[in-house]
């Protein structure tokens, strides 16, 4: 993620402060989204990710500080603003739908919003229901309101993907959806990012998920911005973790943190963090004697990183 | 801004409370025009006066119109609520409309609406006096064409009027029955400031009769009632050109409050978060 603002880049916030009655939800935040990344929004709850989203969407107006959104400021005339908020679409937290129409009815309402004629529509829809995994939704008689959470978070982002969007923001997308459609949203938005190069935005406490796909991240905390870092920074300043039981671990332990390594007793294991090499490891126990009873290797996951962000850890 | 009335409207077309109001205005037209034919009445407060056998004549032979008016703050905030229980303002603003274009869209569709539904009400019920063959004659007597054209000129401008104010009113609750109570309350309200009015004329009308001309309320009392001079019908008065003095001053209040409401509306709507 870079800094500067260039012609390539889809959002660009800068000092984003936003205040309701005594509390402040942003806190100067300031960060950029290049064009045509995967980009994922981190923070615990309350942390600030639905108001960003809903002050770049216009849903909110913001106490301080300014952003550009493809190419136009939120200083520019109102009706250029809202303009530009064509090309993009956003699912913040629910599906916004109407409950006493169907799903056919509530996606033609929007393309005729969007100026589409309403045979066109009628084509474009079904595509879309069939692109979120909901082709007999188009047939459906039943009122949005008795369709599943599941079903209405599909419904939604096809409703958002109306107009084929050149940025898309999503406010924990994957809510209420069962394992295959958590897949099934997540390799529909690799698509969408791949085959038509959509910038996208989302928001998830899921992170494992996000982790999948995601190229870029925003971590928030209490409104403020932790740090916004690519994936594969994350991935090299990370490393491997190993579990090991040893002969003695309270030796290990000692000779490893003499040696600069971060490590820690948990339980009868030894937990060793951040490793480049694991034969460096394992050469420096053998060489004090101590020999090794199990070994386990696994990745410092997302999840990890964001609570080291959160201890202080990873900040620059 | 067209395309998106053309999206308002398609919801309309499939929205249940738009069909409740309709079937209220077609048994209205019907059951009114059934009146007016079986008791030979030239209006409701005729047939009423007929039928209960108390006075509403002063009310004129549009009376039938307060229907709409009485209507409308029904449907406005059911159909706006919606829009805020769903949450769907939030599909207007990233499809490119603006706060003002989103609040004045919406004011125009239902506008428009209403005004349709009201004149396919007044259609209906000339076609049933037409087959019934009510005396136009007794209707004619009571009106020149002239005031007839200027009557239903104020109609629309009262529920041009109503429309505003329920639209401002469920705008600024954000809600369907904020929205409803809200703007029956104004309307209470401002009959109760009539209702003064009006015991003060009738303590002493020729004292204050040239005073309650100049009031807001006394003007919006016409408009209600659309009878253009009622002072002078009390007094047995009759001043060549205060008619239309009257209705000028009528449509100047009812504009200020209806320009009041939008430009307020807005406002608000601009100046706030959507949820």
């Amino acid at each position: 993620m870079k800094n500067t603002t260039n012609t390539m880049d889809s959002i660009v916030v800068s000092g984003l402060t936003k205040q309701y009655r005594g509390c402040l939800a942003l806190d100067g935040v300031s960060f950029t989204v290049r064009s045509g990344s995967v980009v994922g929004l981190v923070g615990q709850n309350g942390a600030g990710k639905t108001t960003l989203i809903r002050v770049l969407c216009g849903l909110a107006n913001q106490t301080a500080g300014t952003y550009e959104i493809l190419g136009t400021k939120n200083s520019e005339k109102a009706s250029k603003l809202a303009a530009t908020r064509k090309k993009m679409a956003c699912m913040v937290e629910t599906p916004a739908l109407y409950e006493t129409m169907t799903p056919r009815q509530n996606m033609l309402e929007r393309c005729l919003m969007l100026g589409m004629k309403m045979k066109d529509a009628e084509l474009y829809i079904h595509e879309r229901l069939d692109f979120v995994g909901l082709p007999g939704a188009y047939t459906d008689k039943r009122k949005a309101k008795s369709y599943s959470l599941g079903m209405r978070q599909r419904l939604g982002i096809a409703m958002s993907l109306i107009g084929d969007p050149e940025l898309l923001i999503l406010d924990e997308p994957t809510n209420g959806l069962d394992p295959e459609g958590i897949k099934q949203i997540r390799d529909l938005l690799v698509r969408l990012n791949e085959e038509k190069g959509t910038t996208i935005i989302v928001s998830s406490h899921i992170l494992s998920e996000l982790s999948k796909f995601a190229e870029e991240y925003i971590f928030l905390e209490k409104g403020r911005l932790l740090k916004s870092v690519s994936a594969e920074e994350i991935e090299a300043s990370v490393g491997k973790m190993l579990v090991l039981k040893t002969s003695d671990n309270e030796k290990a332990l000692s000779v490893l943190t003499a040696k600069g390594y971060s490590a820690k007793l948990n339980g009868d294991s030894l937990v060793v963090k951040d490793i480049k090499e694991v034969a460096e490891v394992l050469n420096v126990i053998q060489q004090n004697g101590i020999s090794l009873v199990a070994m386990r290797e696994t990745e410092n996951s997302l999840e990890d990183y964001f609570l080291d962000l959160l201890r202080g850890k990873n900040n620059d | 801004m067209i395309n998106l009335i053309r999206a308002h409207l398609y919801r309309v077309l499939h929205d249940k409370t738009m069909w409740v109001v309709c079937i209220c205005f077609f048994l209205y037209a019907i059951i009114a025009g059934i009146v007016f034919i079986e008791i030979n009445a030239y209006s409701l407060g005729h047939g009423g006066s007929y039928i209960l056998g108390s006075s509403l004549s002063t009310i004129s032979a549009l009376s039938f119109s307060a229907f709409p008016a009485i209507l409308c703050p029904f449907f406005i905030p059911a159909f706006i609520g919606r829009e805020w229980k769903s949450g769907t303002f939030r599909n207007q603003t990233v499809s490119g409309f603006s706060r003002l274009q989103m609040f004045f869209g919406m004011f125009i569709t239902l506008f428009a609406v209403t005004t349709i539904a009201l004149l396919v009400c007044f259609g209906l019920l000339w076609v049933i006096l037409l087959i019934g063959q009510t005396p136009f004659a007794a209707v004619a007597g009571t009106m020149s064409g002239k005031q007839y054209f200027l009557s239903f000129f104020l109609l629309l401008l009262e529920l041009f009027m109503v429309d505003a104010v329920a639209t401002f009113f469920s705008f600024v609750c954000r809600s369907s029955l904020g929205g409803l109570f809200a703007t029956l309350g104004f309307f209470f309200i401002l009959g109760i400031v009539v209702s003064l009015t009006e015991l003060f004329q009738s303590i002493n009308r020729g004292s204050y009769y040239q005073f309650l001309e100049f009031l807001p309320t006394y003007q919006l009392n016409h408009l209600t009632n659309l009878s253009l001079d009622l002072a002078a019908d009390y007094l047995g008065e009759v001043i060549p050109g205060r008619e239309l003095a009257f209705s000028l001053k009528t449509v100047l209040v009812t504009v200020v409050i209806s320009a009041a409401s939008l430009v307020g509306g807005a406002f608000i709507f601009t100046k706030n978060d959507l949820r």
